[in-house]
């Protein structure tokens, strides 16, 4: 059973920021949703390495920005996929019949 | 022994499993029974362009309780009573399913289907309650944007009054009633029964009556869309081609004269398309001819000239056909990349057969078209014939059209014309106005090589019937049409003889001449059952002579005329044109003197025929008649054997997918009863779970203090 973040050591909760905000990096943009979700009660520890925040804070930058760039991704995708022709079809998992 | 126990009860759970899914799956059945009554269906479907779609559809299951109106202040009061208060199926004669009376009915919000009554037993949908001015549903200029003039500014509009109702695109189901069979009659007495006792209780007494539709169509957007998603067909046929001219040859540089018509037509219900005025008249014109010229004593294959016979299928749908003959003549050599594995014609570049290589457009030396000719136009039809010929090229027809109306002058019919009709044939242009073709199979010719003498020959001279491609063309007046198709038959034959002798002057024939024109007689009993047959009984003795139909279990009597998809259909019609050429055209009718072998179908074990020689209506023949591929040009197979858009400018009709259609019938409670059922439901739900609870709970606390 992994500790509760409350119990870690300052270290280790650097180590595991530090590894959710990179490998949030490897397609797995999750993971620095979860850095922020995952940091965030002990966020105000005297003892936390400033570097715990920072990582978090660029998790949070990034998370905004892949938020925003995939919702308008989806929004065009949605509007404009019937329009794209061949390639709109080969973007699409399931065609949809009937439209 | 505990083993042996074990699998004993095994078994029988095993039994019991199975009797109860049998126990249940019979009773679902009886429920789905007592609840459904399904009604033979006759729907509109969806058809696809290069630009978008038309026809109807609809996402998901609609249903609506049937609700009958009779006249448009029936339509008017359904859209303005506030006091009905769900979806609901109307049902309509055919004559009211305008695009402004839709409007009305979607304007209520409470609309879920249409159902209109193309022919019905109740005085409202009788033929007599039909209103004296009929409108074509098709467009001003039907299929004029691939015609010869769609590039001329000003198109004559030949059928001025279209609505063009088969264009529009409707986002409910509509379904057809017709009393035509045994069947559908079934449908609209249980529809009407339904739909007399919802009006009886005033709509508002439940339970009513209801009707379920399914009509979803899969594809969407447009031709191309949907064909690269594989949910659409290509809209098309067999065309026949056949000449008694068996030796004919792309280089022997002889003259042809071609004589055309078409072989399908379009309406909203294609199960209910016949198409009498539109084509079936013209196909039996031309079938006709071929019997009169195969009269002739002097032999068709030594004359001049070939006589090739040409019946198109897909005309209705931007010339389809004979765009695509043209096309493919006009493509000779072709160059086959993969042959068949087996039979005749070209796996890639895909041709079901080669032999229309044989034939050089550029030796076509006059075509002869029979267009709309069953005189169904307007008030008891027009006795006279209107010979119409292209205003561009005018003078390259100008003596063809002579000589025709020359000959219909001479009176060459075997029924006397009426003397107060005048000249039977007139040439459409005889009142100074030049229309040009109106919307015609030669206009393909013509698009490729334009001073080809051409004459179409119609029962108007202005303006189309307003049958055109109408569902409501099941009426005609037997003997005006017989009559006109007997008249053009005449003509034709006797003008494409002569041209096929190239005798310009009748008084310059020889007596040999004389006497083999003489010969050349159309059959007015053959006119006539040939209509009768291609119109409304496919199992007369005609047609079972040569398909020997009557041998089904359920032998064919009224077959739509729509022209089906590609390779996907049968093709009655163009069977039975085939054959009926075939025999026609045969040399056995011209100059082999032995006779023919027969019992090739009916002792095929004993009589078998030679090599070259086909089994038509059990006699073994030589003919060259052939099958031609017939779809939109603007379609092209791949070599997986897969369509797509080669050229959207020219047609690419296509028609959708569905799901399986039908409609069922069941009795709907009302909204507020409806409401009580699922809170009735609802409770029994949240008492259950109660009681569940309250009984473990109870249960526990007694056992434990056990």
């Amino acid at each position: 059973m992994a500790k509760p973040i409350e119990k870690m050591k300052p270290e280790e909760i650097l180590t595991a920021s530090k590894k959710l905000f990179f490998g949030g990096f490897a397609l797995l943009p999750m993971l620095w949703v979860y850095n922020i979700f995952y940091v965030w009660p002990v966020r105000n520890r005297a003892d936390l390495s400033p570097q715990v925040r920072h990582y978090m804070l660029l998790s949070g930058i990034l998370s905004v920005v892949l938020f925003v760039v995939f919702s308008a991704w989806f929004g065009i995708f949605v509007n404009q996929r019937l329009n794209w022709g061949t390639t709109g079809d080969t973007l699409t998992v399931v065609l949809v019949k009937g439209v | 022994m505990v083993s042996k126990r074990l699998r004993t009860s095994a078994i029988l759970s095993r039994v019991a499993i199975s009797l109860a899914a049998v126990c249940c799956l019979a009773s679902a059945q009886d429920i789905y029974d007592t609840i459904y009554n399904d009604i033979g269906s006759l729907p509109c479907v969806r058809l696809l362009n290069a630009t978008g779609f038309v026809g109807c559809q609809s996402m998901g299951a609609a249903s609506g309780v049937l609700y009958r109106a009779d006249t448009l202040e029936d339509i008017k009061q359904f859209a303005s009573d506030g006091g009905l208060g769900n979806q609901y199926t109307v049902v309509i004669p055919y004559w009211l399913l305008s695009s402004s009376n839709v409007d009305i009915l979607k304007s209520s919000k409470r609309l879920a289907a249409i159902l209109a009554v193309v022919n019905g037993t109740d005085p409202a949908h009788a033929v007599a309650a039909r209103p004296a001015a009929i409108i074509s549903p098709d467009t001003t200029c039907p299929n004029c944007e691939f015609g010869l003039y769609a590039n001329t500014p000003k198109q004559y509009q030949w059928n001025p009054t279209g609505s063009g109702l088969l264009f529009e695109q409707f986002d409910f189901p509509i379904y057809a009633l017709n009393t035509m069979d045994i069947r559908n009659t079934m449908s609209y007495a249980s529809v009407m029964q339904a739909v007399n006792r919802n009006r009886d209780k005033g709509y508002r007494d439940y339970p009513l009556k209801s009707l379920q539709f399914h009509s979803f169509m899969w594809g969407a957007q447009d031709t191309g869309a949907c064909l690269r998603k594989g949910w659409c067909t290509p809209v098309g046929g067999a065309s026949v081609w056949s000449t008694p001219s068996t030796n004919i040859s792309y280089t022997d540089e002889k003259p042809i004269v071609v004589i055309t018509a078409a072989m399908d037509s379009r309406s909203l219900f294609h199960d209910l398309t016949l198409g009498v005025e539109t084509s079936v008249a013209g196909m039996v014109t031309v079938l006709a001819v071929a019997e009169a010229l195969s009269r002739s004593t002097i032999p068709l294959d030594t004359m001049s000239k070939h006589i090739v016979y040409t019946l198109f299928t897909g005309e209705a749908w931007g010339f389809s056909g004979s765009q695509r003959f043209v096309q493919d003549i006009t493509s000779t050599p072709i160059q086959c990349e993969k042959p068949p594995t087996s039979g005749s014609g070209c796996a890639y570049p895909f041709y079901s057969d080669l032999e229309f290589q044989r034939l050089n457009p550029a030796n076509i030396e006059a075509i002869l078209e029979v267009g709309q000719i069953a005189g169904m136009g307007g008030a008891g039809g027009s006795p006279t014939l209107y010979a119409h010929v292209d205003n561009i090229q005018e003078s390259a027809s100008t003596a063809l059209l002579n000589q025709i109306v020359q000959i219909g002058a001479n009176g060459s019919t075997t029924v006397p014309p009426d003397p107060n009709a005048g000249n039977p044939v007139q040439a459409a242009n005889s009142d100074g106005v030049k229309r040009g073709l109106p919307p015609s199979s030669s206009m393909s010719f013509l698009k490729s090589r334009g001073n080809i003498p051409t004459v179409v020959l119609t029962d108007f001279q202005k303006q189309m019937s307003a049958l055109t491609n109408h569902d409501q063309d099941d009426s005609w007046n037997t003997p005006n049409t017989v009559n006109l198709i007997q008249q053009a038959a005449s003509v034709i034959s006797k003008t494409a003889w002569l041209q096929a002798q190239g005798v310009s002057d009748s008084a310059a024939m020889t007596p040999a001449q004389t006497e083999a024109i003489a010969s050349i007689q159309v059959d007015a009993g053959l006119v006539q059952d040939l209509l009768e047959c291609l119109s409304f009984n496919y199992s007369c003795p005609l047609v079972d002579r040569y398909l020997n139909v009557t041998a089904s279990p359920t032998p064919p009597a009224r077959l739509p005329h729509y022209s089906g998809t590609l390779y996907s259909q049968s093709q009655p019609f163009p069977i039975f044109a085939w054959s009926f050429l075939a025999n026609m055209t045969s040399v056995k009718n011209t100059t082999s003197p032995t006779p023919r072998v027969t019992g090739c179908s009916s002792m095929p074990a004993i009589v078998q025929c030679g090599p070259k020689e086909y089994c038509v209506g059990d006699q073994c023949l030589v003919s060259l008649t052939r099958y031609h591929d017939a779809y939109g040009t603007g379609l092209a197979m791949n070599s997986n054997s897969e369509y797509y858009i080669k050229d959207a400018s020219k047609p690419v009709w296509t028609e959708s997918t569905w799901d399986p259609i039908g409609l069922r019938m069941f009795d709907v409670t009302s909204p507020g009863s409806q409401i009580a059922e699922l809170m009735t439901g609802l409770a029994l739900t949240l008492v259950s779970s109660g009681v569940v609870w309250y009984s473990r709970r109870f249960l526990k606390k007694t056992l434990k203090e056990d």
